[in-house]
């Protein structure tokens, strides 16, 4: 360690401030001045109205208020809760799917074979574009889709309606698409697919991170799975479980490319599939960076609380750090 | 007592038994889930629009029962045909999509009686089209669509991806390099500012960024002094590529990496040796770097390739919008909704390069989710 200080002590800070120079000056340009820009225009009337732009002129809270009334039918905090709404349809089955293949892969009397195959597979859906996840699913499940097809033809057989239906009649068919619940549900549906592998593998890491003698121990005094899964994996992953709930939730305020490309932008029906980002979307591609912006710093300031919430709850705890000695992992 | 423990002995057997049926159910069907839709998409794109909207299959299009004009030796695309419904005689025509009589009967492709190309009066016949040709055809018409235009956003799409991910993992490197060597004044905290970073959300500051790179933006005094005024980096890849230079997670992922693998004794003889730090930092650090290198470029190259939401903010030509746009122009196109076929081979052209990459380097795919995640 002496020999560490002594190399550093050599007055090398200039190429230091060389090396991170790069990083800072194109982070302070693209990003820096965007957000302290975004929060200097939330409280501006700054806008694009057939191409003439308007502004900034300072109007205080009045970007606030409006996109937060709550007496009309659509504001912010019904976006917020169409987004919490479908990424809590995707993330419970995600932790729990996850949570459970994680102890299957580990289990040391189950002996999984083709695990590697498995993890692989689970993972794939992950690095596909989200975009094109969506539009994949919009097609199954569109009007012309074969998923429409299957429960139509199921529904009208178990109804007789194939019968009883007259020459020209149009056929009222089920349209996933217009149905509230199912047009969340299959978003989170994506959501779930493309992220349990990654949440699996996280966990995965996080257990075998855990010491095998105490599994042995536990084997040995008879305890069966589910002991220990429930005495000794849960409890000592729970820091890692937490890290995985809030994480997913900051990436759930996020979400995006999947709600945008399905109802093409729109978030039917009736907009109860809208998310947060996609309105700050539509504000900020009309041009309506006043609005947008007053969208984006509240979205700022509750990842901001998330985000330390994680920072604060992983410190003293130890499982995070046992992934890292274990694993190599660096969560945190 | 040895009753007991045999009975013991049997009764966990027979558990473990049930919950290894279970594990590999529940794995089965989760990966039927995640291979289904893609392997799907994939055998969509190879049939016809009319095969399309009858269903699933799990063999590839053959397109079955296509029109062959015998005079001029080619099979019809959009066509239609008329000729003598099979029932009662009575005058029908079949189009692409559908099959009409006069007398409002339903009948086969197959059964039509004497069928003539309506256009021209060219007799012909049905046949099935089968082979690479046919079943590559939507990829033709794909690759020649005047709307969407898949090849320059095939190319457009590696060009930002490569050049993003080059230099999100070169300058993460980089920066590491200057906080893990160097000592400076503020380097703790220059540090906790980067970590901090690495839980902004990019949306957030959408707005700013549009502003920025718009004509009122960084680019107006240069503008102004080059007099014109409109300049701006609206409509161009530079807003998708530079920023990639600052990367907090690569960056965080690449100082880990080093603290455990790169001895500053190496460093040290470099230095002995005559060699300044830029080029140490070429020729010595950059190779032993490599593993961190490799998983970087992979997942930075994935996520660039698949991001959607500020490329489709800025990119407004349509001959320089990457996949994703034109993945989400695809959605809103209604006239290609009557072409299915075509539009899986859209999907499978925008998906396709990223699960070939994956197949071949999962192995490191895999095993770096665990190092560098963040996201959940």
């Amino acid at each position: 360690m002496a020999s560490l200080n002594r190399k550093k002590a050599v007055n090398y800070a200039k190429w230091g401030y060389f090396f991170i120079a790069p990083f800072f000056i194109i982070y302070i340009i693209f990003s820096l001045v965007p957000l302290l820009s975004t929060f200097y225009y939330s409280f501006t009337e700054y806008y694009r109205r057939t191409g003439i732009w308007e502004g900034p002129n300072w109007i205080g809270f009045e970007n606030f208020k409006e996109i937060l009334d709550f007496s009309a039918r659509q504001n912010l905090l019904v976006y917020f809760k169409n987004t919490f709404l479908i990424w809590i349809i995707g993330f419970i089955p995600q932790i729990i799917v996850s949570l459970l293949l994680a102890s299957w892969f580990t289990d040391l009397r189950l002996k999984l074979k083709g695990s590697a195959f498995f993890k692989v597979v689970i993972y794939l859906p992950n690095v596909i574009m989200a975009a094109a996840v969506s539009m994949l699913f919009f097609n199954f499940f569109g009007d012309l889709g074969p998923v429409n097809d299957i429960v139509n033809t199921f529904f009208s057989n178990a109804k007789g309606l194939m019968e009883n239906m007259k020459d020209g009649e149009p056929f009222k068919f089920f349209q996933f698409f217009n149905s509230v619940g199912a047009t969340r549900g299959i978003i989170a549906g994506i959501n779930f697919l493309m992220w349990f592998g990654n949440t699996t593998i996280l966990l995965l890491a996080a257990i075998l991170g855990v010491d095998v003698s105490l599994y042995e121990s536990a084997q040995i005094d008879g305890a069966n799975a589910t002991q220990s899964f429930w005495r000794i994996t849960i409890p000592l992953i729970r820091p890692l479980m937490v890290y995985v709930f809030i994480t997913s939730l900051i990436g759930g305020l996020q979400m995006f490319d999947i709600p945008n490309v399905m109802t093409n932008a729109t978030g039917n029906p009736d907009m109860t599939s809208r998310t947060v980002v996609m309105y700050l979307n539509t504000m900020a591609g009309g041009g309506d960076y006043g609005r947008a912006s007053a969208v984006a710093v509240i979205l700022f300031i509750i990842s901001a609380v998330l985000s330390f919430l994680i920072f604060w709850l992983g410190r003293d705890r130890d499982a995070v750090k046992r992934v890292k000695r274990g694993k190599g992992a660096t969560l945190l | 007592m040895m009753m007991v423990n045999d009975y013991q002995e049997r009764n966990s057997k027979i558990v473990l038994t049930v919950r290894r049926i279970l594990a590999y159910t529940l794995l089965i069907i989760l990966s039927f889930l995640c291979l289904f839709p893609f392997y799907s998409m994939i055998v969509n794109s190879t049939r016809t629009h009319s095969e399309v909207v009858r269903g699933f299959t799990l063999l590839p299009g053959t397109y079955v029962d296509t029109f062959y004009d015998t005079t001029e030796g080619r099979y019809l695309e959009d066509f239609e045909v008329s000729g003598l419904c099979p029932r009662d005689g009575c005058g029908a025509v079949i189009t692409n999509d559908a099959v009409q009589c006069e007398n409002g009967h339903a009948y086969r492709r197959n059964t039509l009686i004497n069928p003539v190309n309506a256009e021209t009066g060219n007799p012909v016949e049905l046949r099935n089209r089968v082979g690479l040709s046919a079943m590559l055809d939507n990829y033709r018409r794909a690759f020649t669509d005047t709307s969407i235009y898949i090849i320059n956003g095939l190319l457009n799409s590696v060009f930002v991806a490569v050049l993003a991910s080059l230099l999100t993992v070169y300058f993460s490197m980089f920066t590491a390099y200057g906080f893990h060597v160097f000592n400076f004044k503020f380097r703790k905290a220059l540090m906790t500012f980067i970590l901090v970073l690495m839980m902004v959300p990019t949306q957030v500051t959408t707005p700013g960024f549009l502003n920025l790179i718009g004509r009122n933006g960084i680019l107006k005094p240069i503008g102004q002094l080059i007099g014109n005024p409109e300049l701006s980096m609206m409509n161009t890849f530079w807003p998708l590529i530079v920023p990639a230079i600052a990367a907090p997670v690569t960056f965080f992922f690449m100082k880990q990496y080093m603290e455990s693998s790169l001895p500053l004794d190496i460093i040290e003889a470099a230095r002995i040796d005559g060699s300044n730090e830029l080029r140490t930092f070429n020729t010595i650090v950059m190779p032993i770097m490599k593993p961190a290198i490799a998983v970087q470029i992979i997942f930075s190259f994935v996520s660039n390739w698949n991001n959607y939401m500020i490329p489709a903010l800025i990119l407004e030509d349509p001959k320089i919008k990457t996949l994703p746009v034109l993945i989400g122009m695809l959605r809103s196109a209604d006239f290609l909704s009557f072409d299915l076929g075509r539009q899986y081979a859209f999907i499978t052209l925008s998906i396709l390069p990223v699960v070939i990459m994956y197949l071949i380097l999962s192995k490191y795919i895999i095993g770096g989710v665990t190092l560098g995640a963040v996201k959940g």
